[in-house]
């Protein structure tokens, strides 16, 4: 797989990520009601506890996360690889909490953010692989190599 | 000479498979290297969000110590008094508008629902007679199972004595953790001392009535064809007619005052 083909890939679910962030945070502020496959899940889940951080909402955070990572591939320096792996673990790991808060102490599922949880897996497992396999900013040959023999 | 070139070519290609084996290995400590350090950053991280999310915002109350008197008891006291009951129904059993709360008693949002809104409906809608709260208690948050149902069979059997609401509304202002079994018979008996006229000896007899189970069941069967799958979750509508679910984005009261506002102009 080459570089370019990782940063489409994660380019792409980072701005599915960050549309469904951005709903979700709009959702929060304007104070209405989520689109919700299951009745009162949505709403449930939203006005837990949980759906807040230190006063933010959590969708916002997301947000933060999903703009950082589609940056990200916007460079093909190693401190993009390091900065895109970094903000996806720790989407991916925030992620899993909030699952197992929505699915053992809210008791409610909310689609939206099962989706996210996906997408940020998805984004953990690419982000890795390009920080792991694909060599430092697509340079060419170094000229005293380029030019030897 | 052209011995002398090849062995040149190849001291040159064993020399550059040497060093490209140098940087490949280099490289892949350097990867490794930062891979650790990504992990370890991002497990630092996810680590503190979720102490942030585990108890910055948690407004759950202390420990109970044994023999201890329940907090808030004379708020709760206060806050039902003069107001007419009957088993799960709060309010006056002509009250033009009709709120029906499923709820969990060992369930950390609920409570919220009930410091957040509660009070305000209570206050002014309830007080006044406008609006009568059912209380339709669900029995699977939290772990082990069964602790739950013990908490909600013995509400029930106190609301016999018409201290439903007093005794519930006490459970939550001292709810504990909810994956902890706490609902032992002597912590349901030092809350249900906390409760005003309330004989938890005869509440504990009542807790086995067929009576008792049959309304647990019913609140049970009724959440799954009002097709809910969490707590807490609402039906309002006018007294009397096929109430609708009412979805909140939030325990602000106004998410509630509303609608029920507007059933009361009809």
């Amino acid at each position: 797989v080459t570089d370019r083909t990782l940063r489409v890939v994660i380019g792409v679910l980072a701005l599915a990520g960050l549309a469904i962030a951005a709903y979700l945070t709009y959702v929060h502020y304007a104070g209405i009601k989520p689109l919700c496959l299951s009745s009162g899940g949505c709403e449930t889940v939203q006005a837990s506890r949980y759906a807040k951080l230190g006063g933010v909402p959590v969708a916002t955070l997301g947000l933060a996360g999903y703009a950082l990572i589609a940056l990200s591939v916007l460079s093909r320096t190693e401190t993009a690889r390091l900065a895109g792996a970094g903000a996806a673990l720790v989407g991916f790991g925030f992620s899993a909490y909030l699952t197992y808060r929505e699915l053992f102490t809210i008791d409610a599922i909310c689609q939206w953010c099962v989706a996210s949880a996906v997408i940020m897996t998805a984004l953990a497992l690419l982000t890795t692989w390009r920080l792991l396999h694909v060599e430092g900013g697509g340079a060419r040959p170094a000229p005293e190599l380029a030019a030897r023999g | 000479m052209s011995s002398r070139a090849e062995q040149k070519a190849q001291f040159r290609a064993a020399r550059e498979a040497e060093e490209q084996a140098a940087r490949q290995s280099a490289r892949r400590r350097r990867v490794l290297t930062q891979l650790a350090g990504v992990l370890a950053g991002a497990a630092v991280v996810v680590a503190v969000l979720i102490a942030v999310s585990s108890h910055g915002g948690n407004t759950a109350t202390r420990k109970l110590e044994a023999g201890a008197a329940p907090a808030q008891s004379a708020a709760v006291g206060a806050m039902f008094a003069g107001i007419p009951q009957k088993g799960q129904v709060l309010g006056r059993a002509n009250a033009p508008v009709t709120l029906v709360e499923f709820a969990d008693l060992k369930c950390p949002i609920c409570r919220e629902f009930s410091a957040q809104a509660l009070p305000t409906l209570v206050q002014q809608y309830v007080r006044s007679g406008r609006l009568r709260i059912v209380f339709e208690p669900q029995t699977f948050v939290g772990s082990p199972p069964g602790d739950s149902a013990r908490a909600a069979s013995f509400a029930l059997a106190a609301g016999k004595q018409d201290r439903f609401w007093q005794f519930a509304e006490l459970w939550y202002a001292n709810q504990q953790d909810e994956n902890t079994a706490y609902a032992t018979g002597s912590y349901i008996r030092q809350i249900a001392g906390g409760v005003s006229g309330l004989n938890a000896t005869k509440a504990f007899a009542a807790q086995s009535l067929p009576s008792t189970t049959t309304a647990l069941n019913k609140a049970s069967t009724l959440f799954d064809a009002s097709g809910f799958s969490g707590t807490p979750s609402f039906l309002l509508g006018r007294t009397g007619q096929t109430p609708k679910a009412l979805n909140v984005s939030s325990f602000d009261p106004a998410q509630f005052t509303g609608p029920i506002d507007t059933l009361l102009k009809q």
